[in-house]
């Protein structure tokens, strides 16, 4: 083989190392690295009652990042709720079909309106979660999806429990 | 013959390393649970503490001030009996002291049971309206009602005597059908954990006296 290419290998070489094992450090330092072993099946999804995409909380465990967005579809707040928590929230308005962040629907309804939530940061997802458990039973591999949930109850990082 | 050899030093070695990390595990002392007091089951909702109003196409469970103040903005189970005994139920978060539920909206789980013991917990059915099913049951004079039971079997995973074993269906007059643990008191070591873990408060720990 030239030298160059060679060299060029090494360099692809060392770069997927760096990349593949900042993913391993980041599941470690959120302190969940058994969310490694997610392989994505959304098994927990199918069950959760609030309609959660229940996958996005190990995604961030994995990747030490609460800010993620996830889905719901049967998670209500009122208006200011929803908007204390996050602005940038998307919401939809109970009895209208329209989608907007909390932000901006904060300046066009009174702050007691009753919104659906339709995309929230995981963190917040676990802040609104009754920890029922209904995920757990479902994944395949048995991950304790609840210890996450119940980490990021607590202050909204990872590390805790 | 020489690569075998390696492969199963290779085997024996992280058989050892495995062997001492469990040894280790099961040699430390573990946890003292600590005799907090008996669990019990608190009593169902009465007909005084909530108010379920079919208006246009939603349900709307309005709220008694006591109840409000402890469950405004956490999760209550709203439920009601299919045609064929089995417990449907919806999850609902309590909104400014209130639970609406929509014409559109499935149920969340469904609940099966062998004799009153439910063996099984299902995902409501999608294409059914949860608003339905309890229209019907309270038509057709079957049980419906709020609880606080949310099948999670929290209390279930965190026993670790398995003084709670299954859910039940509560079969006395006041109960209604609601789901409750079943608790045997003759197992319970007292630790407190399912009432900890419980979600709703459904499980309270009776304080000791002679504490």
């Amino acid at each position: 083989m030239e030298p160059e290419y060679r060299r060029f290998n090494v360099a692809l070489f060392l770069l997927a190392t760096l990349i593949l094992g900042s993913i391993v450090i980041n599941a470690f330092t959120s302190r969940h690295p058994w969310a490694l072993t997610c392989y994505q099946c959304k098994a927990c999804s199918l069950k959760c009652p609030l309609g959660y995409d229940v996958s996005v909380y190990v995604a961030a465990a994995a990747t030490d990042n609460p800010d993620l967005y996830m889905s719901a579809s049967n998670l209500q707040l009122t208006l200011e709720e929803a908007y204390r928590t996050d602005p940038d929230m998307i919401v939809e308005v109970y009895g209208d079909n329209k989608k907007m962040t909390s932000g901006e629907a904060y300046t066009r309804y009174s702050n007691d309106t009753i919104v659906w939530v339709r995309k929230l940061r995981v963190k917040d997802a676990a802040k609104f979660d009754p920890l029922d458990g209904a995920c757990d039973s479902m994944c395949p591999i048995n991950l304790p999806i609840t210890n996450i949930i119940r980490d990021l109850k607590e202050d909204g990082k990872f590390g805790n429990g | 013959m020489e690569m075998d050899k390696k492969n199963l030093t290779a085997f024996l070695a992280v058989l050892v390393v495995m062997v001492v990390i469990v040894g280790t595990d099961m040699l430390s002392p573990g946890i003292d649970i600590e005799k907090v007091g008996r669990p019990v089951v608190r009593p169902p909702f009465s007909d005084d503490d909530y108010n379920i109003t079919f208006k246009g196409d939603e349900i709307i469970i309005e709220l008694s001030p006591e109840i409000v103040e402890e469950y405004n903005g956490r999760f209550l189970s709203v439920y009601a009996y299919d045609e064929e005994g089995n417990h449907i139920s919806k999850l609902k978060r309590v909104v400014n002291g209130k639970i609406f539920i929509g014409r559109e909206e499935a149920p969340s789980f469904r609940a099966i049971f062998s004799n009153r013991i439910v063996s099984k917990v299902e995902k409501g059915d999608k294409e059914t309206s949860f608003y339905q099913i309890l229209k019907e049951a309270k038509d057709k004079g079957r049980y419906f009602g709020l609880e606080r039971c949310l099948l999670g079997r929290q209390c279930i995973k965190i026993c670790p005597v398995a003084a709670v074993d299954v859910l039940v269906k509560d079969t006395s007059q006041e109960g209604r059908g609601r789901i409750i643990p079943d608790i045997d008191y003759n197992k319970c070591i007292q630790g407190g954990l399912c009432a900890a873990r419980c979600p709703t408060n459904l499980i309270v720990v009776e304080k000791n006296e002679s504490k």
